[in-house]
């Protein structure tokens, strides 16, 4: 049994005259109890609440009077009694609204949808596009990114240089405040294996970073320090590790500085922690250490991206031109550089770039939702208004000011939209929770997906469009209808000319609702179209029965490329007779799944400035039949085809049509640099190898799944010199099931980190999860959409069938035929309804183009989307429509002429 | 002196006599509810039940304050014999209206 009464009691208690407060408080705490007690706390929250609108203040202040004195009292404030008029005039609104249920609940039940799907999605927009990135200023951060001229090819942008030893730095260039080197996309090259020891050692993404990294970003360690300039310089074994891995791996020990962490099979020392909301250089890193020390004599190309943290009040551009000036000067004092310039990206724009459209689009989306609930309401209250205007015409004529009789309807306005706003917060409540749930999984890069909640700044915004919406949807109905002098209205008998006025503003209403929900579905159905071909279409590889071991053999480990090489020959021997494996292929990579590289490439004999950047991926012999990926000309690679061999190629049908033309291609060389090499702290083009081409294969979408397939070089696996490698399985029966050897047989071959497996069209479907979850939701708002127009419809046909009973009664009786006035009155809400689809689908083809950047494989012009959105809208409306008009045809003359 | 008693009125005061000592808002509430099968707010009782104070005829008291409703005091309501002879008045007035109601209808 409860002791004190809540806090939701003692606030309500304020309104109750201090006379009555003891017992009332008492008996409403009492009772409230029982009602729980019997039948729960839901049924008690709905007793207590009706118990609040029916008690009836006024009298009880009037008669505490009369219990103080015995009579009559002193006379109260003004304020106040009208303040306690107010109330009042609430009880009598939800009195009145509880004899509609139909009024009421239509109107809440839009406004609680629209509400709702407002609140979910801008509770996302808050968090993630609204708050200011968790660093300080935080404004003044960018990522700077490397662009070389000579490689001006479509829009890859490359960093070839460690920008310490280009000898770019904070001192060179003197609006950087600080600038530290990551190593882009560094977060893929190392594994941490899981030391619960559950399942495959799982790949951690991090990231390697340099030298004043955290000092430039400026967030200070939760726990212990990050690397000293001589651990950096050194390339040291420490290791900074995110809370979240903290917690992890060590159960947020507080004696975690010290202890190691293995990091591709090395120890790592752990000398920091840093706090939850950092996150770069990407959403998900979990720890950071300093480059390795080998890497100051490293060979091959680095890409290596810089954050770089402003100096206050210098712009990006003044930036770009200094570091770009002071490469010219490098360049001009050792011919040797590659000139490159700098383009500075805003952290801000990195981090959140890649979702800040599709949230605009989203909450554009969830705008007209909220307009289209605004005209349904709009509709509902002149409908509304038109019915009672005899009683208020009544109410004016006894003497109520024309502001108590719009303070009447708009408090019943307002009541509807208080009780839709406070459902639709709880829809948002359930909704958001399972939604963040699902982006979390199913898109784990969603930067900031975790702190979405329904704060004080979402609630807020709720409120304000509920209040916007009661303004908007009551106040002009509620103006036209206390406008009229009373005995214009008691007066006439004149019915019809009033109803004329009140379709026409329903008529407009319609138009504009069927314009808006027009112009969201043509959106869904854009996204839907695009999504629904991005699915079926064919990349050119079939995945299908594909498994994929991605692998690495860390070079402290295998310190010569044949060991690594002879550990994945053992683990190739060991899968082979395998249950469920039919073929293996060597690659580097899998088409779509991203770790391909670019090399400039050319016809031999060719001017080195005939070179054009080209996808190349390494793949072993057996790649092409494991993937279905068809072999048109000469051969495929063979296991002969290894490093001692002549160097080899296969080109894709694309490539071989871009350096040969019409030739074949077979048996002639072409000219493949390596990349940037580092040689002797200068930078040169990479050695230059001739390659001869053996075999044509078809285009495959090697990038992505969404782009178009661009031209792509084949090169032997064991012909590179990748320190990962990846084995593509072709499996028969359960695809997953074939995997289970494979961790138990590495687990056997010293040295070698399995960093990942999985089926491979899992994977090229999750590739496409951001694109999906953007068209789920735009379909769910336009579908809504469409449902609030069809209910606005509804509505409206309701409204003119009860309205015109009389005479449509009185022409059946004259003989018309029913179904002639069911056409009639269908055709009242079909005329505004095409009008404003036929608007809409105007404004479509205007504004689409916000949408082009997130749809493929159609255009935003594409007709059958159109022509199906408007299908859809017209079919709706009509059923819509036809529903309540078909009562109008069994309309009985003689009862509508007798009473109507 | 008031002639007559709403049936509200008569309502309570009934359920006032039904409670003996224990006459307080909630259990009026609940006696009204469960024979009378009406739902009457706990304001609009007390409301009434002031009034009948006012008119003399009932009595009111507040109890001490107990448990299990906050710490909050009852007010304990008693009937008047002023309430008792309003009530048997109002009975009478409606027998004599019966009385003369054709059979059929009752």
């Amino acid at each position: 049994m409860r002791t004190r009464p809540s806090w939701l009691l003692r606030i309500w208690s304020l309104l109750i005259p201090r006379e009555f407060r003891e017992e009332l408080l008492g008996d409403l705490t009492e009772a409230v109890d029982r009602v729980r007690a019997h039948r729960g706390r839901w049924a008690a929250g709905v007793w207590l609440a009706s118990e609040m609108v029916r008690t009836p203040y006024l009298r009880l202040r009037r008669q505490s009077r009369a219990r103080r004195t015995g009579r009559g009292g002193q006379r109260r404030s003004w304020l106040f009694s009208s303040w306690l008029d107010g109330i009042d005039s609430v009880r009598i609104a939800a009195r009145v609204l509880s004899r509609r249920p139909g009024f009421a609940g239509v109107a809440v039940g839009t406004l609680a949808l629209s509400v709702g799907a407002a609140t979910v999605i801008f509770g996302l927009l808050e968090a993630v596009l609204l708050r200011p990135l968790p660093y300080p200023d935080a404004e003044r951060l960018h990522v700077v990114y490397g662009t070389n001229e000579a490689w001006r090819d479509g829009d890859q942008e490359f960093f070839r240089e460690n920008w310490d030893r280009a000898g770019i730095s904070s001192e060179m260039v003197e609006s950087f405040d600080a600038l530290a080197t990551v190593e882009a996309g560094g977060y893929q090259a190392g594994s941490v294996p899981l030391q619960t020891g559950e399942g495959p050692a799982g790949h951690i993404p991090g990231g390697r970073v340099g030298e004043g990294f955290f000092r430039t970003v400026g967030t200070e360690p939760l726990l212990g320090r990050t690397p000293s300039p001589a651990e950096h310089r050194s390339g040291e074994h420490v290791v900074v590790i995110h809370e979240t891995l903290w917690a992890r791996q060590f159960g947020r020990d507080p004696e975690v500085l010290g202890r190691t962490l293995d990091l591709d099979g090395a120890p790592h020392t752990v000398v920091g922690v840093m706090p939850r909301t950092f996150a770069l250089p990407e959403e998900g890193s979990l720890w950071w250490t300093p480059f390795p020390a080998e890497w100051a004599e490293y060979r091959d190309a680095t890409i290596l991206n810089a954050v770089a943290r402003l100096a206050p009040g210098s712009e990006t551009s003044s930036v770009t031109e200094s570091i770009n000036a002071a490469m010219e000067r490098l360049a001009s004092a050792n011919p040797a550089y590659d000139v490159m310039g700098a383009r500075l990206v805003s952290l801000r724009e990195e981090v959140l770039g890649s979702v800040s459209g599709g949230l605009r689009l989203l909450f554009a989306a969830v705008c007209v939702v909220v307009l289209i609930a605004c005209v349904n309401l709009a509709n509902l209250v002149v409908a509304r208004g038109a019915r009672r205007l005899p009683e208020l015409a009544l109410r004016a004529a006894l003497g109520a000011g024309r502001a108590g009789l719009a303070v009447t309807m708009l408090l019943e306005v307002a009541l509807v939209c208080l009780l839709g706003a406070a459902l639709g917060v709880i829809l948002a409540a359930a909704t958001l929770a399972p939604l963040v749930e699902l982006m979390m999984r199913g898109l784990p890069d969603f930067p900031r997906a975790a702190d979405v909640s329904l704060n004080t700044t979402v609630l807020g915004f709720s409120l304000g469009v509920t209040v916007l919406t009661a303004l908007l949807a009551g106040l002009p109905p509620t103006l036209a209808a206390t406008r009229r002098a009373p005995a214009d209205i008691l007066g006439s008998a004149d019915r019809g000319s009033r109803s004329r006025g009140v379709r026409r503003v329903q008529a407009t209403l319609l138009f504009a609702e069927s314009a808006l929900a027009m112009l969201l579905l043509v959106g869904a159905g854009l996204l839907t179209r695009s999504m629904a071909r991005v699915s079926t279409l064919d990349p050119g590889f079939d995945s299908r029965g594909v498994a994929y071991v991605s692998l690495r053999m860390p070079e402290d480990r295998f310190p010569a490329r044949a060991d690594a090489l002879e550990a994945l020959d053992a683990l190739e021997r060991g899968l082979s007779g395998a249950p469920g494996i039919t073929s293996l292929a060597e690659a580097r990579s899998l088409p779509s799944l991203g770790g391909s590289q670019m090399v400039p490439v050319r016809p031999e004999g060719t001017a080195g400035s005939e070179s054009a950047l080209t996808v190349m991926a390494a793949v072993g012999p057996g790649y092409f039949e494991t993937l279905s990926i068809p072999v048109l000309r000469g051969r495929a690679f063979e296991a002969a085809d290894d490093a001692d061999a002549p160097p080899v190629a296969v080109v894709s049908e694309s490539l071989a049509r871009r350096l040969f033309g019409a030739d074949d291609p077979v048996g002639r060389f072409i000219t493949q640099a390596e990349g940037a090499v580092m040689r002797g702290g200068r930078t040169e083009a990479g050695d230059e190898e001739s390659v001869e081409v053996v075999g044509v294969v078809g285009d495959v979408r090697q990038l992505a799944l969404v782009r178009e397939a661009e031209p792509v070089l084949y090169r032997p696996f064991r012909q590179t010199t990748s320190r990962s490698a990846l084995l593509a399985l072709s499996t028969s029966g359960n695809t997953r099931a074939a995997l289970e050897p494979v961790r138990a047989t590495a687990a056997h071959i010293e040295g070698l980190v399995v960093e990942d497996m999985g089926v491979f069209r899992e994977q090229t479907l999750e590739l496409l999860a951001p694109v999906r979850l953007r068209t789920v939701l735009l379909g769910a708002l336009s579908s809504l959409a469409a449902v609030l127009a069809m209910v606005g419809i509804y509505g409206v046909v309701s409204y003119v069938v009860s309205d015109r009973r009389r005479e449509i009664g009185i022409r059946i009786a004259l003989g018309a035929r029913a179904e002639a006035e069911t056409h009639r009155v269908v055709r009242v809400a079909m005329v505004p309804s095409l009008g404003g689809a036929t608007v809409g689908v105007i404004a479509a083809l205007g504004t689409s183009r916000v949408l082009e950047s997130s749809i493929y494989e159609i255009s935003r012009l594409d007709p059958v989307t159109y022509g199906a959105a408007f299908g859809l809208l017209l079919s709706v409306a009509t059923l819509a429509a036809w529903w309540p008009a078909r009562t109008a045809a069994r309309v009985d003359p003689v009862e509508v002429l007798d009473h109507g | 002196m008031t002639s007559h008693l709403t049936d509200l009125e008569q309502l309570l005061l009934l359920a006032t006599l039904r409670q003996d000592d224990e006459a307080y808002g909630a259990a009026l509430q609940r006696d009204v509810e469960e024979v009378a099968d009406r739902r009457v707010s706990l304001g609009s009782i007390h409301v009434t039940m002031s009034r009948l104070e006012q008119q003399g005829f009932v009595h009111s008291e507040l109890g001490e304050p107990t448990g299990g409703r906050g710490g909050k005091a009852r007010r304990i309501y008693t009937v008047t014999d002023e309430g008792i002879e309003a009530l048997n008045r109002a009975r009478e007035v409606l027998e004599q209206m019966w009385s003369g109601v054709p059979q059929e209808a009752r």
